[in-house]
């Protein structure tokens, strides 16, 4: 086995140093160094998007990613939305709109919809299912999903984006 | 009635962990000094096992476990060897397992033990295995004529021949189905560990029925059941994929050999060909009709891919087969018939989906014959109170027609216009019913009355589908305070009673119910407890609005907290429980209305729009129930348009992956609408009966019919396939 090597990364904000070896997929790092299983693992070919975490604000496959090339970078998981005991407006919505049901790819699929309406935060809804294509999602038939964001998005429109408390 | 709690719109109990990302799956889980467990599985379809060895294997570094087909003499619940012992009967088939300190160390050594094969022919195919000199899937059969026959079933009633007979025109058509996965996107995952001091197995599992577990568990493991506790995680997803054991017994005896914990985790491509998908289906239909429209014989032929173990639910299949109208006459013959393919196993409704495709398609086919409106021919022959139903039971109430019609109206079916014009996308409309079955089953709850008013709800119940919601919103209007106010506990095989699996969308009905009679339970104990205090007999005591007080006086009430408190004083915890298994069975019907845009020259259909009507009982969450009805009829339009295994010659799954084994992803989801119908009461709580399979069982005819609407081609064999389309038109077959 090829030896660890230290690899720095910004994660949820604070910077992390973590050994890795050079074949570690960002996935493993996130889950078992760090501790975020918030990306969860559910086809390991990058198929089904329920690891997908936002690279300097791009969703990518955390399974289809070395850890060694988001050296640098900026990473957010589901567990960098809000801080600790508090949802993010977008969580929320998930929430109140029945967007979730067995919460398996909700992390990914949040953070899909994150990195869209940060570049456009009042996106139509051929944009909303268009960003949500490699998320998939078994349970809820995804119209609830894609209302849940249309409605975030609704909320933001003329004001500032602020964090509930749940 | 007016309720409180019941038919609000409440979100998740456990939805604020889920979006957070914090909800603890089992892949999350680890526990000190764990190990990893991996598995060697066959190569080949069918195939003689001449010897494994595992030497090399077993001195490979970090292994501390390795086991083959003899470490379990016995096979599961079903009749399915957790390891094969003499062959093979599927690709994907386990053969031996390990347990290593790391995950590559597990794979590495899994994929280093040797197994010599003598490959046998096989057999894919139900037709092919019903043939008199086909391959025996299983040796041991006894009937030399159909040797792979794993089990019949058949529903008779009436004089089919002389009603043929009498029949102004008869009906006879082929229809298939595939094998599919249920898609649940979290893959089987188990964690064990034996204490070795007291001989105790914990099992960690991602399972939808805990309790039947720990029997598997028991047999296989050759523990008494008390030495066993499984713990039911949160589960991602499963629509019957989770019913059966997995990797749990793998886990446990790796865990009991190298005495530390070990974890499994199944891998996509291993849990699409190795676990247990959905068997397909040939389904040869006779249907005897009147000039207006009567059904008046049914016969039929139903063959299901059991794969290479029993599991295909091919009684299911026969009493559901005359679909949600009545047939006076019938002659249903149904068999589970093994193949080489893998043990087919639970998906949503079961073969329901299976037999409504065929049976709905073919009532299109008899209308458009006839020139009679398809919702005319369903709302003519619709199942009415006291009609025969499910292979001899007498059907409860008349909603069947209600159900449909409503779906017809919602989706302006009346105004509905074709648009068949020369352009290259033709638009069509298409209706089907279906019904379902719902059994209570082992059904059982405590409810708590805590001192401060708050109610502490357990059950041994898997949630899957926001059943726990549900459950306090029974709880809240059982004693008339707040949702927040109600805790629910899903306790495990140590903590909780008793309950069956997480199918057959009894959860709500059964335990729903039991939760509704624990409350009452408690409320009868609270009474009693302060009877003499109150100075009055307990019958006279009422508990409701949150407070406690003397039927008939004003002025003299106490709040829940100060009840609890006291009664408890007197009488210990005041606990009530709920234990049933004895609730009259529930019919649910779903009717659902696909509008469709078929493109001509490629063939591509896409659902534009699909109403969905269901008779519900009582939506106790009508947020969840929709969700329900929408996730099932997106499988559903799977299941019609572009979800099947695909097998190569040598018997080997092609699509063993998200990418090939395409299911509807964002883009391809339809506008829904959603009419909930709370008819039907049954004995379920405030009404309710279940809801989450029915959705799935009318989609993929209701799909099909509107292909034909849209370009007159008819398609029998699912899923529908643009080129199958596009062949058609072109005039060729």
């Amino acid at each position: 086995m090829t030896a660890e090597t230290t690899m720095t990364f910004r994660v949820n904000g604070r910077e992390c140093q973590v050994a890795a070896g050079p074949a570690e997929r960002l996935v493993d790092v996130l889950r078992s160094r760090l501790g975020l299983t918030g990306a969860k693992e559910g086809c390991s070919t990058g198929q089904c998007g329920a690891c997908t975490v936002l690279l300097d604000g791009e969703p990518v496959a955390s399974c289809m990613m070395l850890a060694a090339d988001a050296e640098g970078r900026e990473i957010t998981t589901i567990e960098g939305l809000a801080p600790p005991g508090e949802l993010h407006p977008l969580q929320q919505a998930f929430l109140e709109h029945g967007a979730v049901q067995c919460g398996f790819c909700t992390p990914g699929m949040i953070l899909s919809a994150k990195a869209l309406l940060d570049r456009k935060p009042h996106p139509s809804d051929e944009d909303i299912a268009r960003a949500l294509v490699g998320n998939l999602c078994r349970c809820t038939g995804y119209r609830k999903i894609c209302e849940a964001i249309k409605s975030y998005a609704r909320s933001t429109r003329g004001r500032s984006k602020r964090v509930r408390k749940r | 009635m007016r309720f409180t709690a019941v038919g609000k719109r409440v979100p998740r109990l456990d939805g604020p962990e889920k979006v957070a990302g914090r909800t603890q799956f089992g892949a999350d889980i680890a526990l000190p000094g764990m190990l990893w467990g991996a598995t060697l599985r066959s190569t080949h379809a069918h195939a003689r096992i001449v010897r494994v060895r595992t030497d090399k294997a077993t001195k490979m570094p970090g292994v501390l476990a390795v086991i083959t087909g003899q470490a379990f003499p016995t096979s599961d619940g079903e009749g399915v060897p957790v390891l094969a012992r003499d062959k093979v009967r599927f690709q994907g088939e386990a053969v031996a397992a390990v347990a290593a300190e790391t995950e590559e160390q597990a794979r590495a050594a899994a994929s280093a033990i040797e197994v010599d094969y003598a490959p046998l022919p096989y057999v894919a195919d139900v037709r092919e295995a019903m043939k008199r000199g086909a391959t025996r899937v299983h040796d041991e059969s006894e009937d030399p004529k159909h040797p792979n026959i794993a089990g019949v079933a058949e529903v008779k009633r009436g004089d089919v021949e002389a009603a043929f007979a009498a029949a102004d025109l008869v009906f006879e058509d082929t229809f298939e189905t595939p094998w599919v996965h249920q898609g649940f996107l979290e893959p089987h995952v188990s964690l064990a560990a034996m204490d070795p001091a007291s001989g105790r197995l914990t099992v960690w599992t991602s399972t939808q029925a805990q309790f039947n577990q720990r029997a598997d568990l028991a047999n296989l493991l050759h523990l008494p059941m008390s030495h066993i506790r499984v713990i039911g995680l949160p589960v991602g997803g499963a629509f019957g994929g989770k019913n059966a054991v997995c990797v749990e017994p793998i886990a446990a005896e790796l865990a009991r050999r190298a005495g530390r914990p070990v974890k499994v985790v199944v891998s996509r491509r291993d849990d699409f060909f190795a676990t247990r998908p959905c068997g397909a289906s040939v389904m040869e239909l006779k249907t005897g009709v009147k000039k207006d429209g009567t059904l008046v014989a049914l016969q039929a032929r139903l063959l299901f891919d059991t794969g290479g173990y029993p599991g295909a639910q091919h009684g299911v299949g026969a009493s559901l087969a005359q679909g949600p109208y009545r047939v006076l006459n019938m002659d249903v013959k149904s068999y589970s018939v093994y193949t080489n393919r893998p043990p087919a196993g639970a998906r949503r409704a079961l073969t329901s989906p299976h037999v409504h495709f065929a049976l709905e398609s073919q009532l299109d086919i008899i209308a458009h014959a006839l020139g009679i409106d398809p919702l005319q021919i369903r709302l003519r022959n619709a199942l009415r109170k006291g009609d025969t139903a499910l292979g001899g039971m007498e059907m409860p109430y008349t909603v069947a027609g209600k159900v449909i019609r409503t779906a017809a109206e919602k989706a302006g079916w009346q105004r509905r216009r074709r648009s068949s014009g020369r352009g290259a996308k033709a638009r069509g409309f298409g209706l089907a019913a279906g019904h379902w079955s719902v059994w209570a089953g082992a059904s059982s709850a405590w409810v708590q009355v805590n001192e401060d008013g708050t109610i502490s709800v357990v059950t041994g119940a898997i949630n899957l589908t926001g059943t726990n919601t549900s459950f306090a919103q029974i709880a809240a209007e059982s004693f008339g305070i707040l949702v927040e106010r109600v805790t629910v506990h899903q306790g495990d095989t140590d903590t909780s009673p008793r309950n069956d699996g997480s199918w057959g969308s009894r959860v709500l009905f059964g335990v729903g119910e039991a939760v509704r009679r624990a409350c009452e339970d408690a409320k009868r104990q609270l009474a009693e407890g302060l009877s003499e205090e109150m100075g009055v007999p307990a019958d006279r005591i009422l508990v409701s609005e949150g407070q406690v007080s003397v039927r008939g006086k004003a002025g003299r009430s106490l709040t829940l907290a100060e009840a609890a408190s006291r009664a408890a004083d007197y009488r210990g915890a005041i606990i009530g429980r709920g234990a049933l298994s004895d609730l009259p069975f529930a019919v649910a019907v779903a009717a659902q209305v696909a509008e469709v845009e078929v493109d001509r020259e490629t063939g591509q259909v896409e659902v534009k729009r699909l109403t969905c009507s269901q008779d519900v009982g009582r939506a106790i969450n009508p947020m969840s129930v929709e969700g329900q009805v929408e996730g099932a009829a997106s499988q559903g339009i799977g299941y019609g348009l572009c979800e099947e295994y695909i097998y190569g010659t040598d018997g080997t799954l092609l699509n063993d992956n998200f990418m090939d084994f395409r299911m509807p992803t964002s883009v391809d989801h339809p506008q829904y609408q959603v009419a909930l119908i709370e008819e039907g009461l049954d004995g379920g709580p405030f009404g309710a009966k279940g809801v989450g399979e029915p959705p799935l069982v009318p989609t993929a005819a209701a799909i099909a019919n509107a292909v034909y609407d849209a370009v007159g081609v008819r398609v029998k064999q699912l899923p529908i396939k643009p080129e199958s389309i596009v062949r058609a038109l072109s005039g060729g077959r």
